[in-house]
């Protein structure tokens, strides 16, 4: 081994590479997209493989959010559509009391059952209150209606699980029933 | 006048490729010369070049201090020459556009001398691979490119003191292993006069 350790001196770019690497720089840049540039080739097939996997947890937290645990809900389902989503622990904001003249509807505070629980108040959603629904029965299962004060349009009835409310809304809806919304508790 | 570095990276980060065009102007000879005294190899260093420019693009989310464009830039290429096959895989698609060399005048003359710079080159990194990875980086940059210690410390993501205390067992190091390295060759700076402080 030599001891001639000299360091060359700097040099540029051999002559007109300078222009030409910053010309395709330049074009390099400008023609970025996200799948050259943000992730890298080697990490592709992770990403691959980990989109199914994504997938598959989004939809089970759905599910989870949807279905029954234990005999406890964490949803409310109508025929229009999802009309409460809570999280055991936490109850739902009550709205604002409804005023018509000097009658005034206040909705009924959040029940707590036994399985920590919330059962969420009916929003007011029309400014007249209907009449009390009946009372469902079906063999010796019996769900009841929610407060007589609740001004809503939709009327509610209650049930203990979703899968009782969404037998129970195919049911009413062959039924042509007035009854158009089943609230879970 | 050119707009000053904070200013071209500022535009850099918002997207402005010309601005980050003009940031390549004005530091490539610097990181071409750093990474050619990592590799030694002209050509290589050519492309580690681009490698280090289109990972500091893709990067550009970085904040950086004033006037800190080309410290951090010398940092990438740390890394870049560190992971050189890693990086070059990133980029391989980018590097094969690469335009071939334009014919030009003769220049065998240059040629020649780079050719002894790569020999060169050789020998200084033997002597320099017997250092820890980590210390031969702080000494390449505080004693081949005069690199402040706040600088190297922002471009190897280190306190300053921790540049400083390895700098200091590098030169230790270098002197022990080989006390009668070094002979002056012109104008070419050499690993003796590197270690002085």
């Amino acid at each position: 081994m030599t001891n001639d350790y000299s360091i060359p001196p700097l040099r540029d770019l051999p002559p007109g590479r300078l222009a030409q690497r910053a010309q395709h720089l330049h074009a390099e840049i400008s023609r970025e997209t996200p799948s050259r540039f943000t992730i890298p080739r080697f990490a592709m097939p992770r990403l691959r493989l980990a989109r199914p996997v994504v997938v598959a947890l989004v939809a089970a937290i759905v599910m989870l959010a949807l279905v029954p645990i234990g005999g406890a809900s964490l949803a409310t389902r109508a025929i229009n559509g999802i009309t409460g989503i809570w999280t055991p622990g936490s109850p739902p904001p009550a709205p604002a009391p409804y005023q018509q003249g000097d009658k005034v509807w206040t909705t009924p505070p959040p029940t707590v059952s036994g399985s920590s629980q919330f059962s969420p108040p009916a929003g007011w959603s029309a400014p007249q209150p209907p009449a009390a629904p009946p009372a469902y029965q079906q063999g010796e299962k019996v769900w009841t209606t929610t407060p007589p004060t609740e001004p809503q349009t939709t009327t509610t009835i209650t049930c203990t699980t979703p899968s009782d409310a969404a037998n129970l809304l195919a049911k009413l809806e062959k039924e042509g029933s007035s009854i158009t919304a089943v609230q879970c508790r | 006048m050119e707009p000053d570095d904070s200013i071209l990276w500022a535009r850099s980060r918002a997207g402005d490729a010309d601005a980050f065009t003009a940031l390549f102007r004005r530091h490539a000879k610097a990181i071409y010369n750093y990474c050619f005294r990592r590799i030694g190899d002209w050509a290589s260093a050519e492309d580690a070049l681009s490698v280090v420019f289109l990972e500091a693009w893709r990067r550009r989310d970085k904040e950086l201090p004033p006037e800190k464009v080309l410290p951090w830039l010398y940092g990438i290429a740390t890394n870049v020459l560190r992971n050189r096959q890693r990086a070059e895989r990133r980029f391989r698609a980018a590097l094969a556009r690469v335009p071939e060399p334009l014919p030009q005048a003769d220049f065998s003359g240059e040629t020649d001398d780079r050719l002894d710079d790569e020999r060169s080159m050789q020998h200084a990194l033997v002597a320099l691979s017997q250092l820890p990875r980590r210390e031969q980086d702080v000494f390449v940059l505080c004693a081949w490119f005069e690199l402040s210690y706040e600088d190297a410390a922002l471009a190897l993501d280190l306190p300053v003191g921790t540049v400083r205390s390895r700098l200091s067992r590098a030169r230790q190091r270098l002197r022990e292993l080989d006390p009668g390295c070094g002979h002056e060759q012109g104008r070419t700076a050499t690993v003796r006069e590197a270690l002085e402080p």
